[in-house]
């Protein structure tokens, strides 16, 4: 793993472009890039305009058209941006065409775009749900396990793919710093992924006779992992997760919702059920990660990223009142 | 009178002893967080102190109180002492009893709070828990309010009741209903655990009336113990861990692993993990042994549970010698260890067809999850001699395993012979 040194003078400010600002993880690192004094620029490329700011500039990007990578590129040499955030990820409601063309195609095209415009560092996020629920892992899962994912289920396979180039990328581009930072289920306020719907549905299924451990990421320690990604000398893949593991009956518990219990053979015809009569809306297909332990280990982050969660689980978890976002 | 008088944990003799009343210590007011037990909280100021200055002397026995009675003011005594404990400043006690006792739960027995160790006499309000210096007092606070606010009728329970408490509480983590909130990293409940205490205990001492020998054959630090695995549910585990525990108290708390196909089984799983099973994979191993603990194995897998009753204590295959080589790379001394007793506890009859349960057999057992009262007997080897063997070198390897496994047929040898009757 080598070091990436900084080849720029202190003074020298960063100016930074943001795919996916308006999204899910875009919320999580605009308000730090603001208020940092070392940001002199940022460039925000969504399909719609997060709220302005004086270092704020919006080019409106589609990155599902098939040919945005020029315009990206020169966008990208023009403004001469030093670090890309590509957060264009689809976590809300409903995996259609639409996601997998965002996040497969469009991570390629950036990836392009960056390559053409030689932007020597990108941050890209990616999700400790990647590395699968299968019962073969050991209790801790290093940044070097396979990433064997969930087989049916488009959310995490599109990621998987996500990867695979982004790892595609940094063999061939050893001169570009990537860091790829892997969420554990993030929480909070501003949150809405798939965990988080799982959380406010109701009733919450469970499998009878298993209680996997459960790690979680509050929303502010993610953004102060993001931030800290801006600054560091070190590349490669790191696991961000939460202070402390729980188990699932207990971040229910916490969480103050009541479980279902279901045997597991009846676990997905239930849940199917459920979901066609309306009073809940859960893939199925994820069902397999309430039913193994699949605990990530945060020791790389914390020795190198110098990353420290402040949240434990047991409080992340904790009801909040959700904030609504367009 | 000359009637002995039974002081101490045993749960089953009433009215005790009655003490002399001496002026109450400065335990701070509690009333306002007492239990509102409004006939008896005048009289719990006393009640404390006399009970503690008990231990300062020996029992005088000067007429008997009706036996209810006497336990309603233990009962209240016993809350009233955890209160006093959390207060600042324990009266004249400046450091720490000797004994780190594990904390005791919120909740306790009857007969376990009113008897802390005879050793520690002096002091009037003596902590059952280890007194903390004075920063970390807050933590029993908290402990006091949450005891009280819990359970203002109950507290401390009696011992039925504590047993139900624990047997409801492991029924509830095997279905996978725990809530457990404080778990370590790799699982356990501790709270879980100190509520089983009452089972455990009568258990390990009176039902099985567990036997250990040679313990210290064992080093400090990391260290690979390897036992043959029986009994159709796999208690071995639980039961070395704690003969290890009272045994050596010097060395780390021990984990143990355990096969693919139980640490996945549904309730038993859960359980077992909750009680400190971690998975057995190379990479558990190494991180517990990083750790500095004894790692307990069992090298015969799911082929040791599986064993008719008639082929008790024969050593199956020892697999490829996993455990060999990670006790090479780590460094860390193998100890091997016998463990008789556990074929009986658990004899398989028979097994059921589990592929409903997504297991690959059900157990057909004598009384079902009750085991039978068999004897135990634990005994521990000396360490296998490891010098000059390479983990990569194959033939190190099995010639170390093969000589583990011997180690242990003998050590099973004697432990049999040593137990004169199976049940007895």
């Amino acid at each position: 793993m080598r070091e990436f040194m900084q080849d720029r003078s202190p003074s020298q400010k960063r100016r930074v472009a943001v795919t996916g600002a308006v999204g899910n993880l875009g919320r999580l690192i605009l308000p730090r890039l603001e208020a940092d004094p070392d940001v002199e620029r940022i460039l925000a490329l969504d399909v719609q305009a997060p709220p302005e700011h004086a270092k704020l500039t919006h080019h409106r990007i589609d990155l599902v058209h098939h040919d945005v990578e020029n315009e990206l590129g020169t966008l990208l040499r023009d403004e001469k941006i030093d670090t890309v955030y590509h957060l264009a990820f689809h976590m809300g409601r409903g995996r259609g065409t639409y996601a997998h063309e965002l996040e497969v195609m469009g991570t390629l095209q950036v990836l392009n775009a960056i390559a053409s415009s030689a932007v020597p560092r990108l941050i890209v996020p990616s999700f400790t749900a990647l590395y699968g629920a299968r019962g073969q892992h050991p209790a801790f899962i290093a940044e070097d396990a396979p990433l064997e994912g969930c087989p049916n289920s488009r959310f995490v396979q599109d990621k998987v793919l996500v990867e695979k180039q982004v790892r595609e990328f940094r063999r061939s581009h050893s001169d570009t710093q990537v860091i790829v930072l892997r969420f554990a289920p993030l929480v909070g306020p501003d949150c809405d992924n798939p965990f988080t719907r799982l959380l406010e549905a109701s009733p919450i299924p469970t499998l009878m006779g298993f209680d996997p451990l459960f790690q979680v990421v509050h929303q502010e320690d993610a953004s102060e992992a993001l931030h800290l990604a801006l600054r560091t000398d070190v590349a490669g893949e790191f696991n961000i997760v939460g202070d402390g593991v729980i188990s699932f009956s207990g971040l229910l518990r916490q969480a103050g919702r009541t479980p279902l219990p279901l045997p597991p053979p009846l676990a997905e015809a239930v849940i199917r059920t459920l979901n066609l009569s309306g009073m809940t809306s859960l893939p199925p297909s994820l069902l397999s990660y309430l039913h193994y332990s699949w605990i990530a280990d945060g020791t790389r982050a914390a020795v190198e990223l110098g990353f420290k969660p402040r949240h434990h689980v047991r409080d992340a978890v904790k009801p909040f009142e959700r904030r609504q976002h367009g | 009178m000359g009637k002995r008088v039974h002081l101490g944990n045993d749960p089953f003799v009433r009215g005790a002893a009655p003490r002399p009343p001496t002026t109450p210590t400065p335990a701070p007011a509690q009333v306002t967080s007492a239990p509102p037990h409004t006939t008896a909280v005048p009289a719990a100021p006393e009640t404390p102190t006399a009970k503690t200055t008990r231990k300062a002397q020996p029992p005088v026995k000067d007429g008997r109180t009706s036996a209810p009675a006497k336990k309603q003011t233990r009962k209240i005594a016993a809350v009233e002492k955890r209160e006093a404990q959390g207060a600042e400043g324990q009266v004249g006690e400046t450091a720490p009893p000797a004994t780190a006792l594990p904390p005791e739960p919120k909740i306790e027995p009857a007969p376990q709070a009113s008897a802390p160790p005879p050793s520690e006499t002096k002091a009037p309000l003596e902590p059952k828990t280890p007194a903390s210096p004075a920063g970390l007092t807050v933590p029993t606070l908290e402990h006091k309010s949450i005891a009280v606010r819990m359970s203002p009728e109950k507290a401390p329970l009696g011992p039925w009741a504590a047993i139900a408490k624990g047997a409801m509480r492991a029924a509830q983590t095997a279905l996978g209903l725990s809530g457990a909130v404080e778990l370590d990293d790799y699982g356990m409940d501790s709270q879980l655990v100190r509520s089983l205490r009452p089972i455990t205990r009568f258990l390990y001492d009176r039902y099985w009336r567990v036997e250990v020998e040679g313990e210290h054959h064992i080093p400090s630090g990391p260290v690979v113990l390897v036992a043959n695995h029986s009994g159709g549910l796999p208690l071995d585990g639980p039961v070395l861990s704690r003969a290890l525990q009272l045994k050596r108290p010097d060395l780390a708390e021990p984990r143990w692993l355990v096969e693919d196909q139980v640490f996945h089984a549904p309730f038993l799983g859960v359980l077992l993990n909750r009680l400190g099973a971690v998975r057995a994979c190379p990479e558990n191993a190494i991180r517990l042994l990083g750790e500095g603990r004894p790692l307990l194995v069992f090298p015969e897998g799911v082929q040791g549970l599986q064993k008719p009753y008639r082929e008790r204590y024969q050593l199956k295959r020892f697999g490829r010698g996993g455990f060999v080589k990670i006790a090479l790379r780590t460094g860390a001394p193998i100890i091997p260890v016998g463990i008789v007793g556990a074929e009986e506890a658990f004899p398989l009859l028979a097994k059921l067809p589990g592929g409903w349960l997504g297991v690959s057999y059900l157990p057909l057992l004598p009384l079902g999850p009750v085991p039978l009262p068999s004897k135990w007997i634990i005994r521990f080897g000396e360490p296998i001699v490891t010098q000059g063997a390479k983990a990569e070198d194959f033939g190190d390897v099995g010639h170390l395993t093969e000589k583990t496994r011997e180690a242990i047929q003998g050590l099973l040898r004697e432990g049999i012979q040593a137990r004169r009757r199976t049940f007895g």
